[in-house]
């Protein structure tokens, strides 16, 4: 018992007489490995693909392999590694991903407004991208020690205090992008580890809130009519800035519900006072955070907002890769212009053609044939992480699973959404295939991790 | 060691949680195949239109030819200047903008302001076309100081007959952004370009979509840029069809030149009345449809001045103008009484050189005659043109019976000539004071028996007027074309004559008719039509002009036995009929019917 209280770190059983290769090779995940293989090299070969009429060709494509070399060792370490050591020390992987974004705060190379970046040689490394999988670890780690206890507000309140604190940490940087992921990962981890619904709703509530205010008021900005002074709208719109407005919306959403809460008690429903005081409080705290937002949103993402709410705003602008980005697909139509031929993006139409528009160059030079071959293999990996979750062996792996899974998928929905014009240009990268080796190494080493999680099933 | 993990709820969460990802990307494929497959002929389209850039070349418009083949519109060769400014500095650019100007004598600001688009374009384009020949050889001599120009000939329309046949063959203009708007892609003549010509009056118009041509020119592939990478291919330009129109450009220029040597604004039309086919278009003055071809400063104070003439040359009289018939209408009512049975021809009335109408709005009507025609019957009151004759034969037939017999005779509507903007004239009837405070007094009726007053004639409606009575009621449609040829000269499609609604009189009222319309020339009011060996049936007209003098109406046909030729003339300010109207008909039957040959 007490031999096996003791997690291995390394495949070093006694008890089987097989080799760690052997042991590896018959509990491996070939489906899942050959799947992510497959979009690394479709990645490689439509980042040599888009990247032609760029003058740093061969740099971008070199980096681009260095990367897969790395991310591909990452995975085979982490495959090997048992992911079950990353339970017994959250506190020190907290501290590491806290410490990392704050030191990139100070330390970082600056690039386009956003210092993200740590410069180390040709190669630059992101450190947000590395605290996603920490966070997903830290977070699936304290939830799979509290299988009893998920119902109670402690259990829901830690893991949120870590994402928003991350969430907070990079949108300093400022990064609105790669917060979004945050929200997804926590939601389905909570679900999964049981948490009840209403925890979940909340959180749920908060995001929705706060996003739709966001939206309300990129909205409103958008119809000076509206905001005519006097108006009620003109009202809300200042409210979103900190002053009387917003101040004097608080009190008066706060005596709405304390008077709900007398006119219930009145009709002798017997509602505790804190659910109402959890209600305002929820209502608070979204509005306070969407009027950080719009205030702490830089020019060009306000006006991507707006393009996504009215592209017709700006064709020729922030509207325009979006448009130009579906002409491409579509010219793909079935079988695609042929590889390395595809004119929307060799000539320059599409933007961020090697990062996050590559998924519009693959579906023009290679058609729906490939594209959805590539959405096949979205939908392969994402089956294989749920498949492995529900397989694992403990609720830490099962945890783990379900994060990362729902981290993948969570990008490619929102890229792919995003090239197909559903989604405002948010500047996430497609995972395996864009350019970028934080996110390549990472992702790599998140199947790594499912890999490990995978082949450790059997194991008592 | 945790806890392991059994529970089928937990597994359960897991796949639930799946299935909503996996239904996301169902929801993208759904997508990715409406955007792919369903609409992805139209982005393919989207992104070649995305790359390619056309350097575009008029194609030659089809060539217009009179009935006996000669040419009223063809093309020339001409040059054309190019500029390609590519990697262009700023001091580059100021000195061939400097040195051009000079050589093209355009000021400098001007050329600037046509190059600027191009500049920010990069973008090859058109500095200015129909550069006469010696400026393109110098400039061609200078092209090693001037970057980026060149010079290339271009068949571009021409009119060799200058403004010979003006009104029939319209002109040419630079295509208008309503008109790209409107009109993107023709099956036949391809999508239309910001640089081309199209049809803007006249033949040009009508027949546009047939004269274009496809145009041709060279893809150039771009970078989102707009810069050229290279040349695609060439496509070269497709000839537009060949119009054989029914004009006889003789006739035509007989009467132009009869007509300009009145000095009066006028139109004339010369029909066979067997079929319907114009034989001469003249709407008086004329214009030269070349100065709307020509670019440049020199030229277009010709272009304004025609623009801003009084005489307004651009106004098509012949379908266009309307006049009051004056005595022409005299046809009418006498066919309207004749077989109304409202009069024996023999009826004799007394013409003292006036009429008094009594009763309400009833005043004094003269004669043109002062002296008075004295008694005499309908075929000397036609001969005569007596008036104070037809106002007792209007007051006897009544307004109603010549409303119906003037629509009878295609009046008041449009003849059906595939020209647009052709106005219907008007015949006026009781019917039009129905609702109004006036009523239809017997002094309207007078005015109408004489043709005065609100009835309104078009040219093109006289001359088919009197071909009815040439044909005996036979009309056919007039129309302009014989034959459409592809440019390689095979028959793509003739005209027919087309019949329309026979007139039906009886053959006494037609051989009275024209009995007294040969007797009006012969010993008549139309004496200055006689012509010695053929026999000419026509009918004068003057028309009471409040704002000068009387125009001039003379309506024929020859020879009145079998009439091959007919004519209608109107002569603005031309007096009388007989006097400046009826010459002018003389020459065209002279050239026409002329005995020698």
């Amino acid at each position: 018992m007490t031999e096996r209280l003791k997690p291995h770190f390394f495949l070093t059983s006694l008890r089987e007489r097989d080799s760690l290769v052997q042991k590896i090779v018959r509990h491996f995940d070939w489906i899942l490995f050959l799947d992510v293989l497959a979009l690394c090299i479709i990645g490689v070969v439509m980042i040599y693909s888009a990247s032609l009429r760029l003058k740093s060709h061969e740099l971008i494509v070199s980096k681009q392999s260095v990367a897969l070399l790395v991310g591909i060792a990452f995975l085979f370490l982490l495959a090997i590694l048992n992911y079950q050591v990353f339970e017994i020390y959250p506190r020190p992987i907290l501290m590491f991903s806290i410490l990392l974004l704050l030191s990139v705060l100070f330390l970082g190379s600056t690039y386009r407004g956003t210092r993200a970046w740590f410069a180390l040689g040709p190669f630059s490394f992101q450190p947000s991208e590395v605290s996603k999988l920490l966070v997903i670890l830290v977070v699936a780690g304290w939830c799979s020690q509290k299988e009893e206890e998920m119902e109670y507000l402690k259990s829901v309140f830690v893991p949120f205090c870590i994402v928003l604190a991350h969430i907070l940490l990079i949108l300093l940087q400022p990064d609105f992008g790669s917060t979004l992921v945050y929200f997804p990962v926590l939601i389905a981890i909570l679900y999964v580890a049981g948490t009840p619904s209403i925890y979940l709703l909340t959180i749920l509530f908060y995001a929705v809130v706060s996003l739709g205010f966001l939206l309300l008021h990129t909205g409103f900005s958008l119809r000076p009519p509206l905001l005519e002074t006097g108006s009620i709208y003109s009202f809300f719109y200042k409210g979103m800035k900190f002053g009387k407005e917003f101040f004097w919306i608080h009190v008066s959403a706060g005596s709405l519900i304390l008077f709900l809460w007398w006119f219930l008690k009145g009709l002798r429903y017997r509602v505790s006072w804190v659910s109402f005081l959890f209600v305002f409080l929820i209502l608070s705290v979204s509005w306070t955070s969407s009027s950080y937002l719009t205030q702490a949103m830089k020019g060009y993402q306000r006006k991507r907002l707006m393009v996504f709410i009215q592209p017709e705003l700006d064709p020729m602008g922030a509207g325009y890769h979006v448009i130009q980005s579906v002409v491409a697909l579509g010219s793909g139509q079935m079988t695609g212009k042929g590889l390395f031929s595809g004119t929307q993006g060799r000539l320059g139409f599409l933007p961020e053609q090697h990062t996050d528009f590559i998924f519009s160059v693959l579906g023009e030079e290679l058609g729906y044939v490939g594209s959805s071959m590539v959405l096949i293999f979205y939908m392969v990996l994402i089956w294989r992480a749920f498949a492995i979750a529900a397989g694992s062996r403990d609720r830490f792996g099962m945890l783990t699973a379900v994060g990362i899974g729902t981290m993948f998928a969570f990008y490619a929905i929102l890229n792919l959404a995003m090239v197909m014009g559903f989604a405002p240009v948010a500047g996430l990268p497609l995972p395996f295939l864009s350019y970028g080796g934080s996110s390549l190494v990472i992702s790599l080493a998140a199947v790594g991790i499912l890999l490990s999680i995978h082949s450790r099933r059997f194991t008592y | 060691m945790t806890k392991s993990v059994q529970s089928l709820t937990y597994q359960e969460r897991v796949y639930r949680f799946l299935y909503i990802l996996l239904f996301f990307f169902l929801f993208l494929m759904g997508r990715l195949f409406y955007i792919q497959i369903l609409r992805g002929e139209n982005y393919r389209r989207v992104s070649e239109a995305n790359r390619t850039t056309l350097f575009f070349e008029q194609a030659p418009r089809g060539i217009i030819l009179d009935r006996n083949g000669k040419v009223l519109a063809d093309n020339q060769p001409t040059f054309v200047v190019l500029w390609m400014p590519i990697e262009l500095k700023r001091e580059v650019l100021a000195t061939t903008v400097e040195k051009l100007s000079g050589l093209l004598r355009l000021k400098e600001g001007d050329l600037a302001s046509r190059l600027r688009p191009a500049v920010q374009r990069a973008s090859l384009t058109r500095v200015i076309d129909r550069v006469p020949r010696d400026l393109a050889f110098s400039l061609l001599e200078h092209r090693p100081d001037l970057p980026g120009i060149s010079v290339v000939t271009e068949m571009q329309r021409d009119y060799p007959q200058g403004s010979l046949a003006s009104h029939l063959l319209g002109y040419l203009g630079k295509v208008t952004p309503e008109e790209l708007e409107n009109r993107l892609e023709e099956p036949e003549t391809g999508e239309l370009h910001g640089e081309q010509f199209l049809g803007k009056m006249g033949l040009e118009k009508v027949y546009d979509s047939l004269l274009r041509g496809r145009p041709g020119g060279m893809r150039i592939e771009v970078d989102a840029l707009g810069r050229p990478l290279k040349i695609l291919d060439h496509q070269k330009p497709v000839a537009g069809y060949f119009l054989k129109t029914t004009i006889h450009s003789e006739i035509q220029k007989v009467a132009e030149d009869a007509l300009s040597r009145t000095g009066m604004p006028g139109a004339l039309l010369a029909m066979d009345p067997r079929n319907g086919e114009i034989l001469a278009f003249v709407s008086s003055p004329e214009f030269d449809p070349n100065l709307f071809l020509r670019r440049g400063d020199e030229e277009s104070g010709g272009l304004s001045s025609l623009l801003s003439s009084e005489e307004q040359p651009l106004f098509n009289r012949a379908v266009q103008g309307q006049y009051a018939p004056g005595s022409i209408f005299k046809i009418v009512v006498a066919a309207a009484a004749l077989e109304g049975k409202k009069i024996a021809p023999e009826q004799n009335f007394y013409c003292p050189g006036y009429f008094w109408l009594g009763g309400p709005g009833g005043k004094k009507f003269t004669c043109w005659k002062k002296e008075g025609h004295g008694s005499l019957n309908l075929h000397d009151a036609i001969v005569h043109s007596c008036n104070v004759y037809f106002y007792n034969l209007g007051l006897r037939t009544g307004p109603d019976v010549m409303e119906t017999m003037a629509r009878r005779f295609a009046l008041g509507s449009s003849t059906g000539l595939e020209f647009p903007g052709e106005k219907k004239g008007s015949i006026p009837g009781r019917t039009m004071f129905k609702t109004g405070k006036r009523r239809w007094f017997d002094g309207d009726t007078l005015n109408m028996a004489i043709g005065q007053g609100t009835i309104l004639f078009t040219p093109l409606q006289a001359i088919q007027m009197v071909n009815l009575v040439a044909t005996r009621g036979k009309l056919f449609r007039p129309h302009l074309l014989r034959e459409i040829r592809n440019p390689a000269g095979d028959l793509v499609q003739s005209e027919s004559p087309e019949p329309l609604e026979d007139l039906s009189l009886s053959q006494e009222t037609w051989d009275f008719l024209t009995q007294s319309l040969t007797d009006v020339v012969e010993r008549g009011t139309g004496q200055s039509c006689k012509i010695a060996g053929i026999h000419v049936a026509g009918k004068t007209g003057t028309v009471q002009n409040p704002h000068g003098k009387d125009h001039a109406w003379f309506v024929a046909f020859a020879p009145s036995e079998n009439p091959t030729i007919s004519v209608s003339v109107i002569v603005e300010h031309g007096v009388k009929g007989s006097l400046s109207a009826a010459p002018i008909a003389r020459d065209i039957f002279l050239a026409a019917l002329s005995p020698t040959q």
